[in-house]
């Protein structure tokens, strides 16, 4: 008799047993910007832990919220190495969906008593913690303008748990200047990684040593001329931009994320449609401007929590500016060369109409990316060449600089070769 | 008659491979192989106590011959693999220490107490039972050795050996094909590689030719298991669903299910089936499956009262089979009881079987209690195995925010949503069952 079905049951059976699996609920946050007077905290405790913990109810209604307030300023306090008392502020407070189930949410101002340094402090927790064991709070360094820490990147300060309830902080001594040099390095990381900017501004600049005529780009700017015109784009860009990154920083404008990167992706659809056929010439800055305002507000989402008090925002506005700017001028400063002598030759057109439509095709799968809010495969592939973009103005300006000095080369009859 | 003819094919397979060469008394044992083609839980249930009921009597009135023993063993051990009733394995437990106490030197039960070793995860207890069927002076035949082959590779693998374990399989293969296809599936599942996983089921499938509604449902139950921990949750509760038709009644698929329900946000359905299968089950996972979605709700005296009434059982449940009840008991403390005595019992498994999952869980135990730098070291030596699982990385991940080290935190979170696109769900922690 065969055993054609042990061998399966046999392992089912050994197997049966259920593995064990972890199932951590979820934690409470809070982080925390550093100022040099102040810090301010935004708490993030999973409303069904604060329900669990508390039995308080978890509405909107002002009574539910003066309980949760309450709770808070009776379960957190923070002093001073010598035991003094900062003051608490709770600025703002509500049971809000963030990310995935609602949570406790509350923005609250920590102010140090006079004289004592803020940036040392104790911070004494038992919210949740006080009465479930297992519930820990992850405390975390969102911004510190005077120890030159603008981006992204938390810092863990440490986690409480259990009995262990307390916190000891010590931020280093404050400088304005890792808050102004972190803030330098920001914006250009972070121009130099949006290529969606850099695309915008460099399809700006392909036409601009032509002149355009009857509909098309034809013949060529004298070079002072076509400079000055890079010049003006560039700095009209900027000016937008830096329009709305100080509104943004100083007076919180905000827009949400999704409209703005579409306009941006749009943006460069036209820059793109304008360097194949003119349909502004002449008011090149001007839509530089315009257009840089709202690629300001997405920088603007970088900035958003820089430094607390109006010194710290403007030196890091400054700074961030400052970065942003000097990107801005390495690329010109790369691409200007190929463009002018590129543009005294036959292949300008063929150059200018294919950066042209990659600005294009680039445009587009960023506006399908953005407005489907899903990663497509052409946006990916775009992303990854732009990676590669400073060969390709290596090899433009070698090219460029053989095609002026070869005879023959030289551009002739541009309205034909342009149509 | 078909289905006859096969029961009695396999009560005599089952005779042959678990007491050697000694003469049985198949009527005897007919209800125990029947009882596996049942097409209900309770049908299996009532076939299973009535084997019980059966076989006592007949050790009691035969106390001196240890198969007697060994047929109460098996009647319990085959009650508990499907009610999960410790209480069966204890009985099971003592019925084996009575065969032994009057089987002559170097006979006895060593299988089939393997079996229940195994299942109670004491390995190296599992491996003294196999060396003893090594000393048989009657070689057993290829289908057993095949057998015995399998299970070395199992306490391999539940060493954390990965690749020893895989040797043995292959091994047991040789020696009897389709021994190992279902262990292949459990390996290639916890190495992350699901596609193979599926294939080998449906090898099993196949190989099983007539499988018994429980089997069926078992593997039906392995399959929505595998489309859980690549975040394939609606296929994972149309799986479950399945093995709850195919074997009504069985509380492991019904949890199963049910917390799909749970996650889906049908909360207070899933209240409702909760308490339904802890009614009838009594099963203490289940109960903290419970207590944790009435802490999702915020309901905290609920959460505590059924935690307190599951905390009583697991507290029995570890007096009564330790090393099987750690890892169950763990998962209680690490959410509804106390982080230190979670990270106690995750040290006590992890010594008992220490291999991917257990590791996993002492991750989560050091992080629970602060201790970061000590669940990465441990994440990362398990990340140095073939072991893939997204829970290892969400883990490891949440182990290097702790640290502040966010670029890896972010690398792990990566690992972990290829594996599994909903590893960080909100809804994650209402998995209970089958998530690892």
């Amino acid at each position: 008799m065969r055993w054609f079905w042990m061998p399966v049951l046999a392992a089912m059976l050994l197997f049966a047993g259920r593995p064990a699996n972890a199932h951590l609920t979820p934690n409470s946050e809070v982080n925390i910007d550093f100022g040099q007077r102040e810090a301010v905290a935004e708490i993030i405790i999973p409303r069904s832990e604060y329900a669990f913990a508390t039995g308080n109810p978890v509405n909107n209604d002002p009574q539910s919220l003066a309980k949760a307030k309450a709770y808070l300023l009776q379960q957190i306090a923070v002093t001073t190495p010598d035991g003094r008392p900062w003051t608490l502020s709770i600025e703002k407070i509500e049971f809000v969906q963030i990310a995935g189930p609602p949570d406790l949410h509350a923005i609250v101002r920590m102010t140090a008593p006079p004289n004592a340094q803020a940036r040392r402090l104790t911070i004494d927790w038992g919210a949740v913690i006080g009465t479930v064991p297992n519930h820990f709070v992850l405390f975390v360094t969102r911004s510190d303008y005077s120890a030159g820490k603008l981006d992204e990147d938390r810092q863990v300060l440490g986690a409480l748990q259990g009995d262990r309830r307390r916190l000891v902080i010590d931020r280093g001594e404050a400088s304005s200047i890792k808050g102004f040099q972190a803030a330098v390095a920001l914006g250009m990381r972070h121009i130099a990684e949006g290529y969606d900017h850099l695309l915008f501004l460099v399809a700006l600049l392909l036409p601009a040593p032509l002149l355009a005529a009857g509909g098309l780009w034809r013949g060529e700017r004298p070079v002072r001329a076509a400079l000055w015109q890079l010049t003006k784009i560039v700095t009209a860009f900027t000016i937008g931009h830096s329009l709305t990154l100080i509104g943004a920083a100083l007076f919180a404008w905000r827009l949400p994320a999704q409209p703005v990167e579409i306009a941006i992706a749009l943006s460069i659809l036209v820059s793109a449609i304008h360097a194949w056929r003119p349909i502004f010439p002449g008011r090149e800055p001007i839509v530089a401007a315009g257009f840089g305002l709202i690629h300001g507000l997405a920088f603007a989402t970088v900035v958003a929590n820089f430094g607390l008090g109006l010194e710290e925002k403007a030196l890091s506005i400054l700074g961030f500016n400052v970065g942003i700017e000097l990107v801005q001028l390495l690329v010109i400063l790369a691409v200007m060369p190929s463009l002018l002598m590129l543009s005294r030759t036959r292949y300008y057109p063929i150059l200018r109409n294919s950066g042209a439509a990659v600005a294009g095709l680039a445009a587009m799968a960023w506006l399908i990316e953005r407005v489907l809010d899903r990663a497509n495969p052409v946006a990916q592939s775009i992303d990854l060449l732009l990676g590669y973009s400073g060969y390709l103005v290596a090899a433009l300006t070698i090219g460029g600089a053989i095609a002026l000095l070869l005879p023959g080369q030289q551009a002739t009859e541009r309205p034909n070769r342009d149509r | 008659m078909v289905g006859v003819a096969v029961a009695f094919a396999i009560l005599l397979s089952i005779e042959r491979w678990q007491s050697g060469t000694l003469p049985i008394d198949e009527g005897e044992r007919q209800p125990v192989a029947l009882a596996a083609f049942g097409s209900s839980y309770s049908e299996v249930m009532a076939a299973a106590d009535l084997a019980i009921a059966n076989a006592e009597p007949q050790a009691a009135a035969a106390g001196d011959q240890w198969l007697m023993h060994e047929n109460v063993a098996r009647a319990y051990l085959d009650r508990a693999r499907l009610s999960g009733n410790y209480d069966d394995y204890v009985a099971a437990d003592a019925a084996f220490a009575r065969a032994f106490a009057v089987a002559a030197p170097g006979t006895g039960p060593h299988f089939l107490r393997a079996q229940l070793d195994f299942r109670l995860h004491r390995l190296a207890e599992t491996e003294r039972q196999l060396a003893a069927i090594d000393g048989y002076a009657i070689p057993p035949p290829p289908e057993e050795r095949a057998e015995i082959l399998g299970m070395r590779g199992d306490i391999a693998f539940y060493r954390g050996q990965l690749e020893a374990a895989l040797q043995l399989y292959e091994e047991a293969d040789r020696v009897s094909p389709g021994t190992a296809t279902f262990r292949r599936a459990i390996h290639a599942l916890k190495t992350g590689d699901f596609a193979r996983a599926e294939s080998y089921l449906d090898q099993t499938e196949r190989e099983a030719r007539s499988p018994s509604h429980q089997l069926r449902a078992f593997i039906e139950l392995q399959r929505g298991i595998i489309d859980l921990v690549r975040g394939d949750w609606p296929s994972a509760e149309s799986w479950f669903r399945k093995a709850d038709r195919t074997f009504p009644g069985h509380w492991l698929s019904q949890a199963h299910l049910i917390q799909m329900w749970a996650a889906r946000g049908k909360v207070k359905e899933a209240e409702q089936g909760y308490l339904r299968v802890i009614e009838r089950s009594g099963q203490p996972e289940v109960m903290d499956a419970l207590a944790a979605l009435y802490r999702s709700q915020g309901n905290a005296a609920a959460s505590r009262e059924w935690a307190e009434r599951s905390s009583a059982i697991w507290a029995t449940r570890l007096q009564q089979v330790p090393e099987a009840a750690y890892a169950h008991a763990l998962e209680h403390e690490l959410v509804l009881g106390n982080p230190a005595t979670a990270l106690s019992l995750a040290r006590q498994n992890m010594t008992a079987r220490p291999y991917g999952d257990s590791a996993t869980l002492l991750g989560w135990a050091l992080l629970a209690n602060n201790r970061p730098a000590e669940a990465r070291d441990v994440l990362e030596r398990l990340g140095r195995t073939a072991w893939r699982s997204a829970q290892q990385y969400v883990a490891l991940s949440q182990a290097y925010a702790m640290l502040g080290d966010s670029d890896r935190s972010d690398e792990a979170r990566d690992a972990a949503l290829t594996i599994n696109p909903r590893a960080f769900d909100p809804a994650a922690p209402l998995i209970w069952f089958g998530n690892h």
